[in-house]
This record gives C-alpha cells, sequence and structure tokens, in this order.
C-alpha cells in the first residue's frame, strides 16, 4: 500500500456524512479528507489519520505495520490492526484532528500537504511516520500493535531522519505506545 | 506562442453553456464545450483542460450523447487528467449523499449549487483561477509576481497556482517537473514569497517560503 500523497484522514465509514463534517470543519491546507467504505478501505492510500465508526473492522489489514493516528467512533471492533483511540462521537474526532494538526514539538510542526517544517524553516519531506508520531505527541504517544518487524523498521525510519536533522527528539516504544520524547542530550543541528 | 489554459464545459442546456463560455472567455481562458458526456469524452481525448465544470443533470442532451455518464466523464478526469479541478455546477449537489455519489466517480471534486446562479459560479472560478497565492497572482491565465509585476505564463506554473487554490497537489511527468524546477528558479529570482515544493512520488505543490531562525 502507497503513501497518500497528501496528509489525509480517512474516514471509514457506511454513510459519508461523517466525511462532509470533517472535510468542512479541518482545514484543507494541512489535510485532505477522504472516504471509505468498510468493504474499500484497504484500497485507499495510507493516511495520516483514520477514524472509523461502527462494528466492521473493514479490510484494513494492509494498515497493520503503518504508523498512523487511529480512532474510532464508538466501540472499536475486535478485528481493528491496530489499537483505536474511542471517540464518543463525530465532533470528538474533528477536536483532536485539528489538536494534532497543530502539534509542535522542539519547534517540529506539519507542513502544508504534507511532509514536516523543521525549526530552522526548512521542508522534510517523506517523513510520514514522524508526522503520524507529532500528531498523535499531544495524546501521549501513539499507541501500536505487537512489534512486528516492519513497524519496527518504521520506528527506526523515524528515529534515523531525528537523528540526521539533529532533532532533539527521540522515538520511544513503552507498554504498547510509540512516542516522540525530548532528548536533551541531542543538541540541535 | 501563449495558449491560455483550457476550461473543459459541460453543460446540456445551451443557453447556459454559451453563458459559461463567456465566463471562461472573460477570465482569458479558453473553453472547451461539451453539450454531452459523450462529446465531453471525446473532448478529453483531445485537450488537457485546467478547470472541468461540470453539470451533472444531462436530461436534455440528445440520446446519443448519453452514450457515456457524467460519471464516466468525472472517472476520465481522475484517471487520466490528475491535474484537472473538477467543479461540479448543479442542482444535483445539495445534499451530502448527492456529493457522496460524485466523490466516487472523483474524491476531489468541487461543488457549486445551480441555485446561487451563474454569478456565484463565476467568482468560483475567479477564486480558482484568479486568486493569490503568496505574492503570486493568477490573472487571465498567466502568473504574475504581484509586488515586481513579472509575468510567467507557463503552463505548469499556473497549474500549479490553480492546484494551490484547490488544496491540491499536482502530478508531472519528467519534463514538467523540469518546468517545475524553472519556474521554482524564477521564484527565486524574483524573491517570490513561495516555493515549488518536491512532495515525492511526482508530486508537487506551491508552498509558502518558511523564514529561516532568527540571526
Amino acid at each position: 500500500m502507497r503513501q497518500a500523497a497528501l496528509r489525509t484522514l480517512l474516514v471509514v465509514s457506511e454513510r459519508p456524512h461523517p466525511w462532509a463534517f470533517l472535510r468542512d470543519r479541518l482545514d484543507p491546507d494541512l489535510v485532505t479528507v477522504a472516504w471509505a467504505r468498510p468493504a474499500d478501505a484497504g484500497r485507499a492510500g495510507a493516511p495520516w489519520m483514520l477514524a472509523g465508526a461502527g462494528e466492521d473492522a473493514g479490510a484494513l489489514g494492509p494498515l497493520r505495520d503503518r504508523l498512523l493516528c487511529w480512532r474510532w467512533v464508538g466501540p472499536a471492533p475486535a478485528g481493528l490492526p491496530a489499537p483505536a483511540t474511542t471517540c464518543r462521537d463525530w465532533h470528538q474526532v474533528a477536536a483532536g484532528a485539528e489538536r494534532a494538526l497543530s502539534a509542535r514539538l522542539a519547534g517540529l510542526r506539519l507542513a502544508p500537504g504534507c511532509g514536516l517544517v523543521l525549526p530552522d524553516g526548512s521542508y522534510l519531506p517523506r517523513a510520514a511516520g514522524l508526522e503520524a508520531l507529532l500528531a498523535a505527541h499531544p495524546d501521549g504517544g501513539l499507541p501500536v500493535g505487537p512489534p512486528t518487524p516492519r513497524l519496527r523498521a518504521a520506528a527506526r525510519r523515524a528515529a534515523e531522519l531525528l537523528r540526521r536533522h539533529g532533532l532533539p527528539l527521540r522515538v520511544a516504544w513503552d507498554a504498547g505506545r510509540l512516542a516522540l520524547t525530548e532528548d536533551h542530550g541531542v543538541r540541535p543541528a | 506562442m501563449f495558449a491560455p489554459p483550457e476550461v473543459l464545459l459541460l453543460e446540456d442546456d445551451l443557453h447556459e453553456l454559451r453563458a459559461l463560455e463567456a465566463i471562461v472567455r472573460s477570465a482569458s481562458l479558453e473553453p472547451v464545450t461539451a453539450s454531452g458526456p459523450a462529446q465531453a469524452l471525446s473532448r478529453l481525448d483531445h485537450h488537457r483542460p485546467l478547470l472541468a465544470v461540470i453539470d451533472l443533470d444531462m436530461s436534455r442532451a440528445p440520446a446519443a450523447e448519453r452514450r457515456g455518464g457524467v460519471h464516466d466523464v468525472l472517472r476520465r478526469l481522475h484517471t487520466r487528467h490528475l491535474n484537472c479541478i473538477p467543479l461540479v455546477y448543479s442542482a444535483g449537489v445539495e445534499t451530502i449523499d448527492d456529493q457522496a455519489r460524485v466523490y466516487e466517480s472523483h474524491p476531489h471534486a468541487l461543488f457549486q449549487s445551480k441555485r446561487h446562479g451563474l454569478p456565484r459560479l463565476l467568482q468560483r472560478i475567479e477564486s480558482l483561477l484568479g486568486g493569490r497565492v503568496g505574492d503570486l497572482a493568477l490573472r487571465r491565465g498567466v502568473v504574475e509576481h504581484v509586488p515586481s509585476g513579472r509575468t510567467i505564463n507557463h503552463r505548469v506554473a499556473v497549474t500549479l497556482v490553480a492546484a494551490r487554490r484547490a488544496n491540491r497537489s499536482v502530478v508531472l511527468r519528467d519534463s514538467d517537473a523540469r518546468a517545475a524546477r524553472r519556474f521554482g528558479d524564477w521564484l527565486d529570482e524574483v524573491g517570490s514569497t513561495v516555493l515549488v515544493r518536491a512532495l515525492g512520488g511526482r508530486h508537487y505543490q506551491l508552498a509558502p517560503r518558511e523564514p529561516g531562525p532568527p540571526p
């Protein structure tokens, strides 16, 4: 499964109304809101955030090893490939997505479209895993499933990007969560 | 020679089609008209429109024109004309279910209800093809760096500005990617607040130039 070209929030629901609600509420400069029915969800590009509803986990298996933010309105179905943060309603999903889109940590923030803006203002493309980790930072990190080799590789790649750009952050894997934490041992580049 | 960007107009009401044509011409863009889906599909074999204004209701189109449906046109735009912005101008986009049906054919379609009339459509077209991105403006089919007044009329530059107005990225082939890089060099040269950003996977987008760290 390919990463979506632009940062995408994929709504997985039988009816399109949550898609329209989020599309009209979230900043289109920062995120594109896409929609798929549960049976078709595996055909979409890998999103930055997935928000679903209902009792059908659908065809989400291909997203098992991806770093992305999972949200579910109401009780999450048993077959989801990763733990989802449960939301009361779509308003809560929207509020969480807005918070995630505006997350900042050590001068790092989401760039319009996709990628990250580094503390010196330069642009870092192809950093989907880091984008998801940054978005999950206000919530204490990204809940993840069992550490498969692919998931470990995605976490390593995120950590490598932090190191390469001299960012004072590290990727911590703790109690089923992957989180960005400040690393005071690193001197900013 | 400069060829103005093209706009596909699919409208079965000939009176409205003429009105749309005049609107597009008044914006110094080139209308490519079609009074039915079959004609629109045929036009798309030979044209690469920057924008497509599409009416969903084809009940007035001749039977022969309805061999293909409007959704075939939308699907063709989605699969083969990745950089064309579809603007569905119709009485049938009032509800979320209406919009979802269009979304299934083209997930990036924009909507403009006919209920608000042609003046509002003109505003919408102008906002897409005449709006500003940072210190750049699209005027009469060319990109202008407003502070210096310098202009560039390359198709790729115009496409990038229009796509940014619609919050979309642009997918470019190698030759067009070179044109995008030249446009990026031109933006550097004129000292624009905007730059061309390669997003990866042949996707490009205009983005504001971020200020550097304080000295």
